[in-house]
């Protein structure tokens, strides 16, 4: 066990090294241009922009940037490019919308998802099972933005039920943290109940035609706990590990556009202006962050999945 | 009263192709205390016949034709909420495979007492697991109390199917049906599970319905026997009768096929072809543990001559096999062919090799490339013997008849043909390469005993024909002692005898051989010819 | 061990009659061509790709105007009334069903069914570059990793692990912001910013992990069946056991899995579009026309609904087109 564990810690760190040097050369390196021409600004003299340059490091060699802006990052005293504010304390402060609508989405299609997934494979091929794979279908056809931004027109412009965008905190105002976080939670999660329906489904048929269940039958139990019992329980194992991984990823992806068009001031948003301002420091820290998330749920998620299927417990 | 009677059975199912009839008018009864024996090839319908009588088929949308009752209860036309309450109560079903048939994330102590429970909703949680310790005992588990709390995959496959027969006797059926319950067990195992049912018939007057395709299985347990075939019952009767008299065509060419065949006639044999000394192989099994798979194997095979290898699962047979064709390499020892020491053999050394030494695999259905035409999976081996593409077809078509198939087959994929065919294509490939031997895995296991006669009879021919020398490993006995000129028995990686066939079989020197051979299940003309 | 008899999975051995006519291909073709849906949808997204193939003959015959041109001071005649394209508030005019703006205009005075037409066959041109860029890499990795497992496996493993942690979209905008600006310049290569090769190398890439890994895991079950070793008994070399052997056994889980990288690309590069990372201006794109839409809500929704409506309509036919076609190769319930 100690040694799975050492070799798993091993292989994030590796993973997390090379992402943040791809980052970094990402960011640091390849978009064309000076970056301390940019920061500058466009009426500054060639010795103001030298001045910025050595104030930054600019000047130094590639590897030298890398370390001092690693060390900063583990510091947390990374400063913004254009705003000359700590990048970290940014990210905290942009927090709170990002983990409620990825938690309040995450339980949403979750909870959705098994329930249409269940649904369509208990009366598959029939009426309910087909509308529900409509539904599913369309919902995985629909882009996010664009649903987010029906739902913004048609429930807040025209018919006023719900707030036109923005965050409320949950502490300030429940009622309104809710009414503000309702919508972004819907388009964000029409598509991944779409998804999950299908894949529930899929496992769901799947394992009904096994052996075991053939034999819990003919055990004379009754068909709802044959369903519960031992359908469902072993039907869900691989949906837990395809929850942490979406939830890691919709933190660091899916969140971005729901964020800008619902104007939630949260992290993904945060990343978003910094890109288009050119501001590297915020992008790097964000992407930093969200892919160690990545890569840590995704430990937690293979751990689970060991303590729910015993068979992978001993294959280690 | 019969306990169960079943009047002009039909089974038909809706397929893509049409409606097809598994079972066509089945009859027959079974009374309390006794064995009834369904036996048939695949594809008879036996296990249809099983499946339907538990209701298990209706989900898969069966039509179902004539009347089958359980001490007087309609089976057939009972509702679900009555069939269920019959399910595991009165009548209960063991399956074959105990691996997929158990829940893989449930102790299996749990899913005794959930049956329990089922039927007994009165019984507390606690009583219900004491119930299965109690049940897991009797059924032969050892530890019994600290093995209820082990998963499926924890135990072995013996235990496994202790674990399935005391879950289906947890609630004291009348009727059990067993489904190939020994099937996929080693021999000495299935030896004991069928003692077991015989000493369970005896003590409760439990009636058997029990499935096979194992013709000696049959003698060993059976009191009356009921021949299927393609759907319907070509015979039935008593044990002793069938066995000793069958009357249907079918029923002979049956026992035909499990008769021993002759023992050959002791032959000159050449200079050693084919030999390992002191062959071993470790594999790294977790972390720390050291699994030792074949341990000082030494064994010759000499050329012309046909060395059978017996041995039960775990014996390295597998792994001896896969030594010899180079396919994993030994960690000591040596294997020399034709007097070249071959046991690092790369290359040009390895290829010159191969050409000479091919092998046949066990499961046919597994050892084509499903993708590929039988044409393309000839011609692998016409190319490396750089037989020009112009006459590969030709050539192929050749090998195709020399094991006893048409031309028009190489046209075929695998899964357009039985498993006889595929067997005989796997043979076919072998020979492609034109070696001077062939080591053959289990090959006929997978196939009916009809058509391991003449996939072995097949095998005898080209021997003769071209000279070839086998060596031809098989758990199965019988098989082994039919065709081979001298055995080796193994056991946990080692070689513990050696000998000419006659002489190994009439007097075994070593315990674990004798053991071995009093397992084997006889059929009553075998017990005669034992020589 | 005896191996057990034909097992009973669905109905048994017995009533399976052995699948009539041969190649794999053609049952599953068969299969297909009886699914009413599938094929209508298949034709669904055909429709759109060959109406964004005919945008140029739009453009010219029908609204006489190309994507990019400016009306924003003009007006034009509908049904009797004159309304101007633009109005002085800056709201764009909505459908007029005519020949000229037949969906209405945007903030440019453009002509909105052009745009979208032009639009289309940029955002499906990246996606279908990208589906090719994805499925050649995936299958390349994959099956590297899954036959050569050991250090081979290892490298590309981790490779996969550090793609698939960067945030898609994250990765995606960066990229395409930074080489936005600058175009890609890697000596070899060069591509300039208005290049689609851009948006669809990154979304290429992006997805590589979700077929990749899949693919792995086939590979690693099919190289331990027994025709992989009959292969090599016979003496065949590596490459040939992997080109000849392996591949065939996996081309229907590749094709299982284009129409669904194709849909995911799709949305993807509308996405990034979306955000400004992905196709530049002033080249059309269904994701820009939607960034500007949703910039002008509420004022002008037709602009958001028309490319919304038309990428859905094209996903959906891909998506339901490609669950027939599993279900065609898979044959389940």
């Amino acid at each position: 066990m100690i040694g799975f564990l050492a070799r798993r810690l091993a292989g994030m760190v590796a993973v997390l090294l090379a992402i943040s040097l791809l980052t970094f050369l990402i960011f640091q390196v390849i978009p064309g241009g000076d970056p301390a021409v940019r920061m500058a600004g466009r009426l500054a003299t060639p010795a103001q922009v030298q001045d910025v340059r050595r104030a930054w490091g600019f000047d130094r060699p590639v590897y030298d940037q890398y370390l001092t802006t690693m060390g900063k990052v583990l510091d947390g005293t990374v400063v913004s490019y254009s705003q000359q504010i700590n990048v970290e304390d940014e990210i905290v402060r942009s927090l709170p919308p990002t983990i409620s609508l990825a938690l309040g989405a995450g339980v949403i299609w979750l909870f959705f998802g098994v329930l249409f997934g269940v649904l369509s494979a208990i009366t598959a091929g029939r009426l309910l099972d087909r509308s529900l794979t409509v539904v599913a279908l369309v919902g995985i056809s629909t882009p996010a933005f664009f649903l987010g931004a029906l739902l913004l027109y048609y429930f807040g412009y025209r018919l006023e039920l719900l707030p036109l965008g923005g965050y409320v905190p949950l502490t300030r105002d429940p009622w309104g943290w809710f009414t503000h976080m309702l919508m972004p939670w819907l388009a964000l999660s029409v598509a991944f109940i779409g998804v999950y329906a299908r894949v529930l489904r899929s496992n769901v048929l799947d394992t009904m035609s096994e052996d075991y269940v053939r034999t819990a039958r003919a055990k004379g139990l009754s068909e709802r706990r044959v369903l519960v019992r031992h359908v469902l329980r072993n039907s869900l194992i691989p949906i837990v590990s395809l929850w942490g991984l979406d939830f890691a990823a919709v933190v660091g992806g899916g969140a971005i556009v729901i964020e800008s068009v619902f104007d939630l001031h949260g992290v993904g948003q945060y990343a978003a202006e910094s890109i288009a301002r050119l501001d590297v420091p915020p992008v790097l820290v964000v992407t930093l962050l969200v892919a160690c998330a990545v890569v840590v749920l995704g430990a937690v998620v293979d751990i689970l999945y060991a303590a729910l299927d015993p068979r992978i417990r001993l294959a280690r | 009263m019969s306990l169960l009677e079943v009047a002009n059975l039909g089974v038909s199912f809706a397929t893509e192709a049409g409606a097809v009839r598994a079972v066509d008018g089945a009859s027959f009864a079974l009374s309390r205390g006794e064995v009834l024996a369904l036996v048939g090839e695949s594809g008879s319908g036996k296990s249809t016949i099983g499946l339907t009588l538990m209701g298990l088929t209706r989900r898969l949308g069966a039509r179902t034709s004539g009347a089958a009752t359980l001490e007087g209860q309609d089976l057939l036309g009972a509702g679900e909420r009555e069939l269920r309450s019959l399910r595991g109560n009165r009548m209960a079903m063991v399956f074959q495979d105990p691996i997929s048939s158990l829940n893989p994330v449930q102790r299996v102590g749990w899913q005794i007492s959930e049956q329990i429970r089922a039927h007994q909703p009165l019984v507390g949680g606690a009583q219900a697991l004491e119930r299965a310790v109690e049940l897991m005992d009797r059924a032969g588990i050892a530890n019994a109390r600290s093995r209820v709390r082990a998963y499926p995959h924890e135990l072995s496959g013996g235990m496994r199917q202790r674990v399935m027969i005391a879950m289906a006797l947890s609630c004291e059926p009348g009727l059990l049906i067993a489904d190939e319950p020994t099937t996929a067990l080693d021999v000495t195992t299935q030896a004991q599970i069928l003692a077991q049912l015989r000493e369970l018939r005896e003590r409760t007057e439990m009636g058997i319905l029990f499935i096979t395709h194992d013709l000696g299985v049959v003698a060993d347990i059976a009191d009356r026997i009921l021949v299927m075939r393609a759907g319907q019952l070509v015979e039935q009767g008593n044990a002793e009768e069938i066995l000793h008299a069958p009357q249907h065509p079918y029923t002979q060419s049956l026992l035909a096929a499990y008769a021993p065949r002759p023992l050959r006639a002791p032959r000159t044999t050449g200079a050693p072809l084919l030999q390992t000394q002191e062959l071993s192989v470790a594999f790294r099994a977790g972390r720390r543990a050291q699994v030792q798979a074949l341990d000082g194997v030494s064994l010759t095979l000499q050329e012309g001559e046909t060395l059978g290898v017996v041995g039960e699962s775990g014996a390295g047979k597998s792994t001896l096999i896969r030594c010899l064709v180079r396919l994993t390499d030994p960690t000591s020892g040596t294997i020399h062919f034709r007097g070249q020491d071959i046991t690092k053999a790369r290359g040009r050394q390895l290829a010159s090799v191969r050409r000479e030494l091919q092998m046949v695999f066990q499961d046919s259905h597994a050892s084509l490339n499903p993708r590929r035409r039988v044409e393309w999976i000839l011609a692998g081996g016409l190319r490396l013997r750089e037989v020009p593409r112009a006459q590969w077809r030709g050539r192929a078509g050749e090998l195709l008849e020399r094991v006893g198939l048409r031309v028009e087959h190489l046209d075929r994929f695998p899964h357009e043909l039985s498993g006889g065919e595929r067997q005989r294509v796997g043979i076919a490939r072998a020979l492609s390469c034109d070696p001077r031997a062939l080591v053959l895995d289990e090959p006929v296991s997978s196939l009916d005993a009809t058509v391991r006669a003449q996939v072995l009879d097949l095998l005898a021919r080209l021997q003769a024909e071209a000279g070839l020398s086998y060596l031809l490993v098989s758990h199965d006995l019988m098989v082994v002692r039919g065709v081979s000129d001298r055995v080796a028995v193994m056991r946990n990686g080692e070689v513990v005898e050696v000998g000419a066939t006659e002489e190994l079989f009439s007097s075994p020197q070593h315990e674990y051989t004798r053991t071995l051979l009093a397992s084997c299940l006889k059929l009553p003309g075998q017990v005669r010819s034992a020589v | 061990m005896t191996p057990p008899p034909p097992g009973m999975k669905s109905p048994p051995a017995a009533i399976k009659p052995p699948p009539a006519g041969g190649s794999p291909w053609r049952l599953a073709w068969r299969r297909l061509a009886r699914s009413r849906a599938t094929l209508a949808f298949g034709g669904l997204f055909l429709a759109v790709v060959m109406l964004c193939l005919l945008a140029p003959v739009y453009a010219r015959e029908i609204a006489h105007t190309g994507p990019n041109d400016n009306h924003i001071t003009e007006t034009v005649k509908v049904g009797g009334k004159t309304l101007e394209v633009v109005s002085p508030t800056g709201v764009p005019i909505g459908p007029t069903w005519h020949s000229r703006f037949f969906l209405g205009a945007d903030a440019n005075g453009r002509d909105v069914a052009v745009r979208l037409l032009y639009g289309g066959r940029n955002s499906l041109e990246v996606g279908a570059l990208a589906t090719l860029i994805t499925m050649l890499l995936a299958v390349l990795i994959g099956v590297l990793a899954g036959y050569f497992r050991g250090v081979t496996d290892g490298v590309l493993s981790r490779l996969l692990d550090v793609i698939w942690a960067f945030p898609p979209i994250l990765l995606g905008v960066a990229l395409g912001v930074a080489l936005a600006v600058g175009g890609l310049d890697l000596g070899v290569v060069k591509l300039h910013s208005g290049s689609l090769l851009l948006p669809a190398l990154i979304v290429g890439v992006v997805f590589v992990p979700y077929v990749a890994r899949p693919l792995r895991g086939q590979v690693l079950s099919l190289r331990r069946r027994e025709f992989i070793d009959a292969a090599r008994v016979q003496g065949h070399g590596h490459m040939r056991i992997l080109a000849s052997e392996l591949l065939p056994n996996l081309t229907s889980t590749i094709v299982v899995f284009i129409p669904l990288m194709l849909a995911n690309a799709i949305l993807l590069e509308a996405g990034l579009s979306y955000l400004g990372a992905g196709v530049q201006d002033p080249n059309p794109s269904w994701g820009t026309m939607l960034a500007e839409g949703i910039r002008l809500t509420p004022g002008a929704i037709h602009l958001v609904l028309v490319p919304g409506l038309m990428l859905v309509a094209a996903v959906l036919g891909v998506n339901v087109f490609g669950d027939g076609m599993r279900d065609a190769l898979d044959a389940r319930a």
